[in-house]
Formats: C-alpha cells, sequence, structure tokens
C-alpha cells in the first residue's frame, strides 16, 4: 500500500491529498504539523483570539475526490456524431445540436478537426470570427486559470474576446464609484485590519444581504465561520436584512428582515430619513467628507422634486417593513458602533443585482459615511475579511498580470490580442442571433470610471461576425440571463463550429461538435494562494478572508484519468498545429512553470524550491508587531493612504471621485451620464422595471430570487457528487434525477394547493423549472427562494428550450441589463409564478446515455452512470483505475 | 453653495495657485481643478475651461504635458510640474507617498546603470523587476522606498 | 481511555463539512470494520435541520449532527446475535459487516435512527468513528503529533463544533467543553450514558414583540415581560430589547405558560401560550392606562 500526501487548492480551499495505489483515498484540510509558525492572536475586549492551526475549507472541498472520479467526468474526446464537415460550413445539422449523440474520437482527429476549423474560418473570414469564453472560476491555481493558460493561448491566436459583465457586484461597480470611488476593486471597499477592529470595537453588525455561511468569503472556505462565533460572543448583535432568512442569519441573527426584493433602496431612504430628522448622524464628518449633502437631505424629507418624505411609514408601505421597526433599526444604528454592508467583503450581495442595484450600492455607501465610515467599529465590514497578514509578503494571485504565463515577467513574451473586436457575456447570444449588438462598458472596469461609457458595437467596423464558439469550463445555463436563448445560440448555423473543453458533461458540453475531455487539477501541475485574487481589477487582497496565508505547490496526486488532459496541454497541441506552439509553450514544461512563479515572487526568498515542492505548501507567519493598516482609516483621520493596494490620490486624501469626497450628488454621473434614468446623479429607490409596481405583475405576481448557492460554486459541484443530493435544503433526488429546491412561505402555498416535497413548477414567459417545494417562514410570503448557479441542466426536451428538470432558474430571468449605460445583470429582478407539477417526471438525468455509451466504446467493463451514483460503480472505477496503475508500476 | 465664477480672475488665480501649491502630484488637468478645488457644482462650461487653461499657462513651474489618461475623467489635456512631484512625505503624519514617488509601469535608473521597472507600489512594499535587453528578467527585486537604493532612483521618461 | 465526540449544536452551522468527509472516507471504500458506505442512502453523520418558530417575526433553526452516540450499553447490541456488534475497550462500538449479515433488528433497535439497513449487501451499517484510522499508526503520521488523529468529521469542522477526545481524563479539551455547555441527550437516549455527548439543543421558545400605542409606530423598549408556568412553578423575566423583541429560550416542553406584559403607563397585557411547538406569541401593542 504505497501512500502519498499531496496538496492542492480549488475553489472550496487547500486540501491535503492522500493516495494510494494510484487512486485517490482521501481528501482533507491542511492541518498544520510544528514547522509552521504560530498564527496570529487578536487582542480584544480582554480576550485573546486566535485561529485554529489548519485550513477551514468548505465542504465542496471535500468533494474533490469524488469530482474526479465521477459518473459525469469526460473521458474521451468526443465528436458529435451528425457532425458534418463541410467545406463551407454550412448544413452541419446545427439543429440538433443539445440532442445528439457523441462517438469517440482521439485526440490526434479531434485536434486535427479542430484545427483545420479554425484556419478555415480564419481565411474565410479573419481572426476575429472566433470567439470563445470561461465559466468564473474553472480550476484553481495560477497556470490553469483563464487569465492565464486560456488567455496566452487565444491572445496569441487572436479572436473576439468575450467581456465578463462583474456578475457578482453588478450594483456595486456600476453605482458605488459614483459616490465613493473604489472603481479598482469593482466599488468594494477595503477591508484591511478589519477584523482586529471589528473584535475590538463594533457593537452592532449590519448583515444586508449577506450570507457569509454560504458565500465563504469568496474563495475563503469556512475561515471565518470561527470569527462571527467571537463576535457572537462578545455580544454584538447582528442584524440580518434579506427576503430569505438565510443560512448564516437564521442561526446567528439578533433580527432578521425580509423587505420585499427591489425595495432595499427604499428601507436605505427611510434610515436616512430617521438619522436627518432626529440628528442621529456623524455631522462633523459629513461637513468635512461629503459633497452636496444638503440637496440629497432634502429630497430624503420631502423638499426634493418629487415632494414625498421618506418617512418610516413611506418605507414600510414599499418594503413590507413596520415603520416602527425601521426607526428602531435605524436607532440602533446611528447610536452604535456599527460595521457592515453588502455580502461577502462588504460589496456584493445578491441585493446588487436587480433593476435598482447600483441606486442600493451608492445608498448603502451613503448611509456608512453618516456614520463617519473609517473610525473605529464604524466601517463597510461584513465579517468575512480583514483578518491580519504579513502584507509585505507578495505571492502573485489570478488576477495579478504579473502572475500569469499569458504575460511578462512569468512569460518571456506577453501575448497580444491583434483583434479589436469584443462581445459582451451576458449577451452573447442575442450578439450571435440577431447579427449586431450594442452596449457600454469594458467588463470589469477597474482601470477607470471611464472606462464604463466606452461605446461597443458588433460586430465592430471593419470586422467579421462570429462563426466559431470555444467554450471552456462550467455551463451558463445556470448562471447568466434568460438562458433559453443560450439554447437557441447554438442550435443557430451561425456558429458553423463549437468546441467545448471541460472536465464533466456539463450543460453546454452537449450542445458541441467537439468535446475535449480536461482534467481535474489533483492531475496536473499547478500553484496557488488560498483566495489570493490579485491586484488586476477584482478585489486585491481577498486572501485577508484567511486565518492564514497558505502558498500551495498544486502537485499532481494522479495521472490524468481515462484520456483527460490538463487545459495548458489542450492549447499546446492545438497551438502546435496552427503553427505558435513554441511561442505558446516558450519550451517550457507545466512544472517549469510554476516554479516561474516560485521565482518571481516573495517566495524565493523564503523557501526553496526543492523545500517547497516536497514540504507542498508555504505559509508566511504573520509577525506579532504586524504593521495595521485599517481599511479606511486614513481617510477618516486625514492622513494619506496606507492601506495596500490604492490609488495615488488617495495619498492625498481624497477618494476615487471626481471631488475626492463622498458625492451625494454625483457629479461623475453629471459629467457622463446626465440623463441616466436608471442611476441618477441623486441615488434614488425607483421601483424596478420587473418588480411588484410594473404590469407583468398581474400576470406573475412572485419576485424569485436566486442567489449565490450553498451547495454549489460556479455549477461545478452539485452536478458530479449525488452525495450531496440528498440533504433536504439543497436537492430531493427522484427518479433518477435530483431535484432543486424551492422555497414558499405557507401562505402562498396554502394558496396554491402546494405541500411539503410537492413538485413545484417555476415557470414566466421566458420558460419553466421542475423544483420540489420547501414550505417555510423563512421568505418574505411574496418571494420564491431558489439557488442560482445549477451545474445541472436537464431540458425534458433535449436540445429544445423546454422545462428544465435540473433546477437551471436563470432560465426566467430577464435578458434585460439594468440600464442603457449600465450594463449590469439583475436576475434578482424577475417575476414568475408557481404552480404544481403534476405532468411526468423523467427517469434519469437526461443525459447519461449519451455518457454510458462513449464511457463504454473506451472501456466495455466499466460502471454506468446510474451504477456509479446509487450502485457500487463507485468501487468499479476505482479498481480499475487501481488495476491499470499497478500494470503501468509493473512495467 | 453657489457655482464658482470663473470669470472672477483674481479669485479664480488665488485658488489655482493654492491648490498647485498644495498638490504633491506631478500631473494635474484642468476638471480635476473645478472638481476638487472650486467646488464642482455641475459639469464646467467652456468658459470655464479656458479660464483655468488660462491661468495653468501662466504658472511658471507646471508645463503643457498633452492629453495623458485618466481614470475618472477619460483621456485630456493635462500638465506637469517641472520639477515632478513634491510633498512625498506628509509633513503631518510623517507617511510616505510611495505611490507619487514611485509609479507602477514605469521605468527608473540607478547610479550603477542598472534599469528597474517598478511592478507594485504599495503602503511601504515597492518591488520591481530588472529591465535587461527590454525583457523583465530574474527574481522580483524588494526595494523600501525610504532605502538609499530608493532614494537614487531617477525615473526614465 | 475511553474515545468520546462532543457535538455543540448551538455552534454547528450546518456546514455539511463533517458530513462530506465522512462520505469521502467511506462510500465506496470497505475498510477492516466495515463494508463501504453506499453512494446515497446512508449517513453515518447527517445533519439533522429543523426550522423553529411558526412567524417570520422569529424563526429559528436547530441543527443537529446525528452519528452512532457509541452507548454504554447500546440498544443495537442487545438486539444482535453471534457477536455481530461489540464494544471496544475504547468505547466504539463496531458492527461486524459479515457477522451482521440478515440482522435487520440492529437497525430497529437504534433509538436515534443512527443505524442503516444496506439492502444490497444485507447488513446494518454506521459510524464507526473512523476506528481504522485511529488504530493505524501509519495515518497521519507525517505531521508528527498523534494527537492530530482524529475522526474526519471533528477533522473538518471549521467552527469548533465537535471535539474529540479521551473522556476519562479530567482534564482533557473534551472534558472542558463538556463542562462548559449544556449536556442534552438525543431523543430516545434519555439516562443512557453515551460516548458520543450532545450539547446545547434548544427546547422551545416563545417570543413576541411590543409596541407603543398603534398611532404612535414605535417599538416599546425596556418593557418587563414575565412568564409563568404554573404547573412546574417556574418563572422567566426578562425585558424587551432596543427592537421591543422579547425571547425565552429553554422552556419546559409541552406547558401551558401565562405571559405577562407590563410598562409604566400603560394597561398590562396578558397572554397566554402552550410550549408544545415554539411560537412567536404576538405582535402586541400597548394601550395607555
Amino acid at each position: 500500500m504505497a501512500e502519498k500526501v499531496t496538496h492542492s487548492i480549488c475553489v472550496g480551499g487547500p486540501i491535503a491529498i492522500h493516495t494510494e495505489n494510484g487512486t485517490i483515498r482521501r481528501v482533507r484540510p491542511i492541518v498544520f504539523d510544528d514547522s509552521v509558525a504560530k498564527g496570529w492572536v487578536i487582542k480584544a475586549r480582554g480576550k485573546e483570539f486566535t485561529p485554529d492551526r489548519k485550513t477551514s475549507p468548505a465542504f465542496i472541498a471535500f468533494t474533490e475526490k469524488n469530482r474526479a472520479y465521477s459518473y459525469d467526468r469526460i473521458r474521451y474526446p468526443m465528436i458529435r456524431e451528425d457532425f458534418v464537415e463541410t467545406p463551407d460550413g454550412k448544413n452541419r445539422n446545427t439543429e440538433n445540436r443539445g440532442k445528439s449523440g457523441y462517438r469517440r474520437a482521439s485526440w490526434d482527429e479531434a485536434l486535427d478537426l479542430v484545427a483545420r476549423e479554425v484556419k478555415r474560418l480564419q481565411a474565410a473570414y479573419g481572426k476575429e470570427t472566433i470567439t470563445a469564453c470561461t465559466g468564473s472560476h474553472h480550476s484553481w491555481g495560477l497556470l490553469g486559470y483563464k487569465l492565464s493558460a486560456f488567455a496566452r493561448f487565444f491572445r496569441m491566436m487572436g479572436y473576439t474576446a468575450i467581456m465578463d459583465n462583474p456578475d457578482s457586484w453588478e450594483g456595486f461597480t456600476w453605482g458605488a464609484p459614483h459616490t465613493y470611488g473604489y472603481y479598482w476593486r469593482l466599488g468594494g471597499t477595503e477591508a484591511f485590519d478589519l477584523l482586529e477592529d471589528g473584535l475590538q470595537n463594533v457593537e452592532t453588525m449590519v448583515m444586508w444581504s449577506h450570507d457569509p455561511d454560504t458565500t465563504r468569503g469568496g474563495y475563503a472556505g469556512n475561515e471565518s465561520c470561527l470569527w462571527r462565533q467571537w463576535l457572537d460572543k462578545l455580544g454584538v448583535q447582528f442584524i440580518y436584512i434579506d427576503p430569505f432568512n438565510n443560512f448564516s442569519s437564521i442561526k446567528q441573527a439578533d433580527k432578521w428582515f425580509g423587505p420585499r426584493p427591489g425595495t432595499d433602496a427604499a428601507l436605505c431612504e427611510a434610515i436616512a430619513y430617521v438619522w436627518i430628522t432626529e440628528g442621529l448622524y456623524d455631522k462633523d464628518y459629513i461637513a468635512k467628507h461629503a459633497h452636496r449633502f444638503d440637496e440629497w437631505a432634502d429630497y430624503i424629507i420631502g423638499n426634493g422634486t418629487d415632494r414625498i418624505a421618506k418617512t418610516p411609514k413611506w418605507g414600510e408601505i414599499e418594503t413590507g417593513i413596520p415603520a416602527a421597526d425601521i426607526k428602531a433599526f435605524a436607532r440602533r444604528w446611528g447610536t452604535t458602533k456599527t460595521m457592515g454592508g453588502s455580502g461577502l467583503r462588504g460589496g456584493f450581495g445578491g441585493v446588487c443585482r436587480t433593476a435598482n442595484g447600483t441606486e442600493f450600492a451608492r445608498l448603502m455607501v451613503q448611509l456608512f459615511a453618516m456614520q463617519g465610515m473609517g473610525k473605529p467599529g464604524s466601517n463597510i465590514w461584513s465579517g468575512s475579511t480583514g483578518a491580519p497578514m504579513d502584507y509585505n509578503f507578495w505571492f502573485g494571485g489570478y488576477s495579478d498580470p504579473l502572475s500569469q504565463i499569458a504575460n511578462a515577467p512569468i512569460a518571456d513574451k506577453t501575448a497580444v490580442n491583434p483583434v479589436k473586436q469584443f462581445l459582451y457575456r451576458p449577451n452573447v447570444p442575442d450578439a450571435i442571433l440577431d447579427g449586431h449588438y450594442e452596449w457600454y462598458g469594458n467588463g470589469f472596469c477597474g482601470g477607470g470610471i471611464d472606462l464604463e461609457f466606452v461605446e461597443h458595437i458588433y460586430p465592430e467596423v471593419g470586422c467579421n461576425k462570429v462563426h466559431m464558439f470555444w467554450r471552456y469550463g462550467g455551463t451558463f445555463m445556470g448562471t447568466m440571463l434568460d438562458t433559453n436563448k443560450w439554447v437557441r445560440m447554438y442550435k443557430s448555423p451561425e456558429l458553423e463550429f463549437v468546441v467545448n473543453q471541460d472536465i464533466h458533461f456539463h450543460g453546454e458540453a452537449r450542445f458541441a461538435d467537439v468535446i475535449l475531455p480536461a482534467c481535474t487539477n489533483l492531475e496536473r501541475y499547478d500553484i496557488g494562494e488560498y483566495c489570493n485574487s490579485g491586484n488586476g481589477g477584482y478585489q486585491s487582497h481577498s486572501q485577508t478572508g484567511c486565518s492564514w496565508q497558505v502558498v500551495v505547490f498544486q502537485d499532481k496526486a494522479i495521472e490524468p484519468l481515462w484520456e483527460s488532459q490538463s487545459d495548458y496541454w489542450i492549447f499546446a497541441n492545438v497551438a502546435e498545429r496552427l503553427g505558435f506552439g513554441a511561442e505558446y509553450t516558450e519550451g517550457r514544461t507545466e512544472l517549469e512553470w510554476c516554479k516561474r512563479f516560485w521565482e518571481k515572487s516573495d517566495l524565493r526568498d523564503r523557501v526553496s524550491w526543492e523545500d517547497f515542492t516536497k514540504k507542498g505548501y508555504y505559509i508566511p507567519p504573520c509577525p506579532e508587531d504586524h504593521e495595521r493598516h485599517y481599511g479606511f482609516r486614513w481617510f477618516a483621520e486625514g492622513y494619506p493612504c496606507d492601506t495596500p493596494n490604492h490609488k495615488n490620490f488617495q495619498e492625498e486624501g481624497k477618494l476615487g471621485t471626481f471631488t475626492g469626497k463622498f458625492e451625494f450628488v454625483s457629479e461623475s454621473l453629471l459629467y457622463w451620464a446626465p440623463d441616466d434614468e436608471v442611476r441618477t446623479p441623486i441615488a434614488t429607490y425607483k421601483p424596478s422595471w420587473e418588480g411588484h409596481h410594473s404590469i407583468k405583475a398581474r400576470k406573475y405576481p412572485f419576485h424569485l430570487i436566486s442567489p449565490h448557492p450553498r451547495f454549489d460554486y460556479h455549477t461545478q459541484h452539485n452536478s458530479s457528487t449525488p452525495w450531496i443530493w440528498e440533504i433536504p435544503e439543497n436537492r430531493k433526488y427522484i427518479n433518477g434525477n435530483p431535484y432543486l429546491i424551492a422555497r414558499v412561505h405557507p401562505t402562498k402555498a396554502a394558496e396554491k394547493g402546494i405541500k411539503e416535497g410537492d413538485m413545484i413548477e417555476l415557470f414566466n414567459e421566458r420558460g419553466s423549472v421542475v423544483c420540489v417545494a420547501h414550505i417555510t417562514y423563512r421568505v418574505e410570503p411574496n418571494t420564491i427562494h431558489a439557488y442560482g448557479s445549477s451545474g445541472i441542466y436537464n431540458p425534458t426536451i433535449p436540445g429544445e428550450t423546454s422545462t428544465d428538470i435540473g433546477g437551471c432558474v436563470n432560465v426566467l430571468s430577464p435578458g434585460r441589463l439594468i440600464g442603457d449605460k449600465v450594463p449590469g445583470m439583475a436576475p434578482n429582478s424577475t417575476l414568475m409564478d408557481v404552480r404544481k407539477y403534476e405532468g411526468e417526471l423523467p427517469d434519469s438525468q437526461l443525459f447519461e446515455d449519451k455518457l454510458d455509451k462513449v464511457a463504454f466504446d473506451g472501456e466495455s467493463d466499466t460502471a454506468s452512470c446510474k451504477e456509479i451514483i446509487e450502485g457500487h460503480g463507485f468501487e468499479k472505477l476505482q479498481s480499475l483505475v487501481r488495476a491499470k496503475y499497478q500494470e503501468g508500476a509493473r512495467g | 453653495m453657489p457655482r464658482f465664477q470663473t470669470k472672477n480672475t483674481a479669485a479664480l488665480e488665488s485658488e489655482v495657485t493654492s491648490y498647485l501649491n498644495a498638490l504633491p502630484a506631478e500631473t494635474v488637468n484642468i476638471y480635476q481643478i473645478w472638481y476638487e478645488k472650486l467646488g464642482a457644482y455641475g459639469v464646467p462650461a467652456s468658459a470655464d475651461i479656458e479660464a483655468i487653461k488660462t491661468v495653468l499657462a501662466k504658472q511658471p513651474d507646471w508645463e503643457d504635458a498633452g492629453v495623458l489618461p485618466n481614470e475618472k475623467y477619460g483621456p485630456l489635456p493635462s500638465y506637469r510640474r517641472i520639477t515632478g512631484p513634491k510633498d512625498t512625505v506628509d509633513e503631518k503624519s510623517g507617511r510616505i507617498r510611495v505611490q507619487h514617488m514611485f509609479k507602477v509601469g514605469s521605468r527608473y535608473q540607478a547610479p550603477d546603470g542598472k534599469v528597474y521597472q517598478i511592478a507594485l507600489a504599495e503602503v511601504y512594499n515597492l518591488r520591481g523587476f530588472e529591465v535587461v535587453d527590454g525583457h523583465l528578467d530574474g527574481p522580483m527585486i524588494k526595494i523600501n522606498p525610504t532605502s538609499d537604493l530608493a532614494k537614487s532612483l531617477v525615473e526614465i521618461k | 481511555m475511553r474515545y468520546g465526540i462532543a457535538v455543540d449544536t448551538a455552534k454547528c452551522m450546518a456546514c455539511y463539512c463533517c458530513f462530506t468527509v465522512c462520505k469521502d472516507e467511506h462510500c465506496g471504500f470497505a475498510g477492516k470494520y466495515s463494508a463501504a458506505q453506499p453512494m446515497m442512502g446512508q449517513f453515518w453523520i447527517n445533519i439533522v435541520e429543523r426550522e423553529r418558530g411558526d412567524s417570520s417575526r422569529r424563526t429559528k433553526v436547530e441543527t443537529i449532527p446525528l452519528l452512532c452516540s457509541h452507548c454504554e450499553d447500546p440498544a443495537c447490541l442487545k438486539a444482535s446475535r453471534d457477536g455481530a456488534v461489540y464494544k471496544r475497550e475504547d468505547g466504539i462500538v463496531i458492527i461486524d459487516p459479515e457477522k451482521s449479515k440478515g440482522q435487520s433488528a440492529i437497525v430497529e433497535a437504534c433509538p436515534t435512527g443512527a443505524v442503516f439497513w444496506n439492502e444490497e449487501l444485507e447488513i446494518p451499517q454506521k459510524c464507526t468513528m473512523c476506528a481504522e484510522l485511529l488504530d493505524d499508526p501509519e495515518y497521519l503520521a507525517y505531521l508528527g503529533d498523534p494527537k492530530l488523529k482524529r475522526p474526519r468529521c471533528v477533522e473538518a469542522c471549521p467552527n469548533r463544533a465537535l471535539i474529540f477526545g479521551d473522556l476519562d481524563d479530567p482534564d482533557s479539551d473534551i472534558n472542558k467543553f463538556i463542562a462548559a455547555g449544556k449536556v442534552t441527550p438525543l431523543s430516545g437516549l434519555e439516562g443512557q450514558k453515551t460516548n458520543v455527548v450532545h450539547l446545547n439543543i434548544p427546547t422551545v421558545f416563545l417570543a413576541g414583540t411590543v409596541y407603543r400605542p398603534v398611532a404612535e409606530e414605535e417599538v416599546a423598549i425596556g418593557a418587563k415581560v414575565k412568564l409563568t408556568s404554573a404547573e412546574t412553578e417556574e418563572v422567566w423575566e426578562t425585558e424587551t430589547n432596543y427592537f421591543g423583541d422579547w425571547e425565552v429560550e429553554g422552556l419546559p416542553k409541552n406547558k401551558p405558560i401565562d405571559i405577562e406584559i407590563t410598562f409604566d403607563g400603560f394597561e398590562t397585557v396578558n397572554l397566554s401560550a402552550v410550549t408544545d411547538t415554539d411560537h412567536y406569541v404576538a405582535q402586541t401593542y400597548l394601550e395607555a392606562k
């Protein structure tokens, strides 16, 4: 029994992997031995707080072994059975995409076909005719990340890049910078060292649209669970605001408010009314740091152009929260040291992905400003970031241009995309189907406020349309908007050639002409740091969401299974066929690329490559007297910004707004978009364009909220792991398919004759999804809650925009962006209805037969999908793999 | 507060000069003066822009820098202080304005001839790579912004 | 030396780490002490989430990690034949995967539902407290500290809700942990001595909110709320907080409770409730005297 222990990181956190005889035996958290230095100690209120000596990954990290051997792995390259390689790209039976079966192909056949198609299309239409995009975080590691291996390949080849919309941050990215800057942090503020500040000072935590025990600091696993336990035990009051009494709220809230979806901005205004009329805000701070506050205050108290006072009673009518409760809340906030914010890191939250998302974000920031933001115990800090760290230890994060193989200095030569045409992710199907699309903004816009207003048109002047789509990792059916249009897009003959590169047979794989099997990061080399997002226009220093800084050598635990290969190998081999193989690889193996990241960072000074790869991880100690640089404290106290990731004007005591102050009338909006109706110079509550005031509400009276999921991550985990399909808050396994749970209030359920556990159909004019009902008091009565990001997509009629039984509730969401000049998605502004489902239920996941066929083609004695899920197929798989390993070991 | 009257030349000159004297940065533009100093009520009119431009052109230690990119306003005509950034240490708190001293992406030469490209400038943490034959060679180099090496670096424009 | 696990249900946030690592360890892998746990249908550790409350005004959830309690006097042992179930000296209760064939009575006997029937192999199965790992001197030897060897569920818990250790050592962390909490046996195990000890399982709460007269639109802060159980002669006194909310946890089950709300200058309010289940009793509007 030969055992080895290797390490890796996944979106759930860092793990230790035990391998025996060539098969992975178990996946554990990384538990530290004595060689790791003492952890930080925070002294607060007479106590000392220190974390456990281990990493605390989320439960999804512990499914990694299962994901490697799962029933839905793509094992061999596959080609669509009725695909025809016609010389003109037409008549290829594209209308059958999604329903056709697949045949097994060799790597050579598959990659030769891909290369031929690339050459043909480039010759016919130019480099811009190829487009490609990835999921948000296919696989952890600096080598394999989309801005690294994928970006290097596609930029070198030349392609129409697809800009990502800032999906998790919409209202904050497009709104908050116009109030307080921070566009380089997607509208989120800086949480440096605020865990210490909070433990020492805070009295009230306002968790607005925030479920930290579900969203887990982003990629920070369960690290901050303990921090909130500490705060709770110190007597800190937790107030949660969410139409769903979420999983953190239900255990921890001292008070839960469930506003009607889309009305949070109204709640902000009612709170402001109480503060202004009762003088419960920091007047000196506002006098010094706010711009045109009085004009906004006038609007709040009823002297604005609408002549409506935003009283608590007015707030009650909009939100459903009693006026007396709103007053009590406002007074608690206004008279105690309060921290809080929206979503993990304070500038996220489902609330910002609504029609009124920008206005909520701006108003929320304004409220914190009114209470002296940056003073001790008074800040935007939502309890899931801001741990002590050694800021002087530098290791790259995934968005750092300095840490991507697409760029020097990691590569010798930076890859530059010659194509000047773009697409915009949420509406790629519209562009392809309509042959025309216009939009504003460069997607993430971390580089400047001006980037929000860059005009784009597709096709770009002088460019041809896109005819080839290369899709990589994850599935948008559960995460994008009005996702039935992706089905229509795939079936269109406009797309002459579709490639899908993925580990598992996810929802979009089955629309491809050629499927290339990628391997998990347990089967290849990589290197990365726990939750380190880097400084490239995301939110830097997100590793402060972790109790430890952990850099991991993501060693290969096993060889790639079946015929899968690393993404890097796939790109290198296609590049070779296209004549830029040597340029792409620069002669390096994957392991040699990993060493570059060690070499070009502080890691080199701390540990040798040999020691690092042998131990498998490095944890920089956090010095006891580590420098504190409290987030936003510099602004409150008036000295040059001393927090990492700042801008030079912050060193002059200024925020990133035009005036350098909090703008209660936004000068940047008056300059850039004075006529914008959705995001007005004074932030105001406006009824949602798909909300309870709209015409549609007469027919579709329920709000759907589909927040970031508890039991999945970027669509990648639920689909592969049957273990979690029986968790009652997640799914219910009926007849071979795991149905998603949808939450309904008891009163509404009774009206509709729906009981606990009933099959229900969520529907509107865009589509329908069958779920299982959970009747609960934990939802605001007019709200149906069903988690977004479903990785399981099972249309009852494959290849058609039919009812989905996999739980992709995003099928129901509007394709409309927040506003003409606000190109953000608003899935939480969805209206729909719900009814008992009494139709037929299929007896499987509707695609297993396609996979089984190809699996048996490769290995006739392998287990079927159903056997792996329900029977002893998993053991059968493992023993086949073990036998092959032992055969190989013998020679 | 009423909108600033830029046709009041004396008041305008006084405001602009005091702003420029207090400004630690090396570059400035017209909009920034309007928004950060002159009270900023709405977008400046073309007459306001002309008036401020006139005052800037008269400043002896500021020269025309052409159109420079700007993250807030987009690319626009800018001016550069001939003597470079000043007040890179804040008098009151003693804290360093490290990003004023060193611009990310810019190249600096040491007395021994070595050229460094700055990759990171945050807090007291300055990082760069040595530039050899146009390539960013070798390991990431840590420079303390208060060190002798840092003080001896000269920007290559 | 008795191995034990203490479970603090108040700290448990239902993160499902323990649940998942147990599956990771045992699904698809047979060991010395057990056949493989099937991929679906069995939960050697489960999290039982039970929503509490009959109103959106106040809802809570009880989260109980449920695993075999490794009882001192196991009911499953009593129901078994031929040595199919035995208790080791260190307290771990094992169901022999071969000797137990056909003995479905073992499943029925367990008062907490912690034993599962494997249809295919016709054997009862349950948590082994990762005995095989604990016994193995090689397991985690690379960490250099034998104290780091724990059952998988305990190791994975991020919130210090599960603690493992020697129940016979008075200075052990597990005994300190138990002493700091309230021991609350699982339903069906009252009066039993078990190696797995559950803490802080709630009983019943009553809650409400007090407002000043309707027209004022204000909460009443500091109203006195007195609960009395005539049957048990117990009294609980509390005050409304800054939201006007009051709540009393830990009430005895199935008792009628009288509630008296007093606030200077206002008429006393008398309410009643029964602790058959958790209730949000009322939004009470005071009336001036």
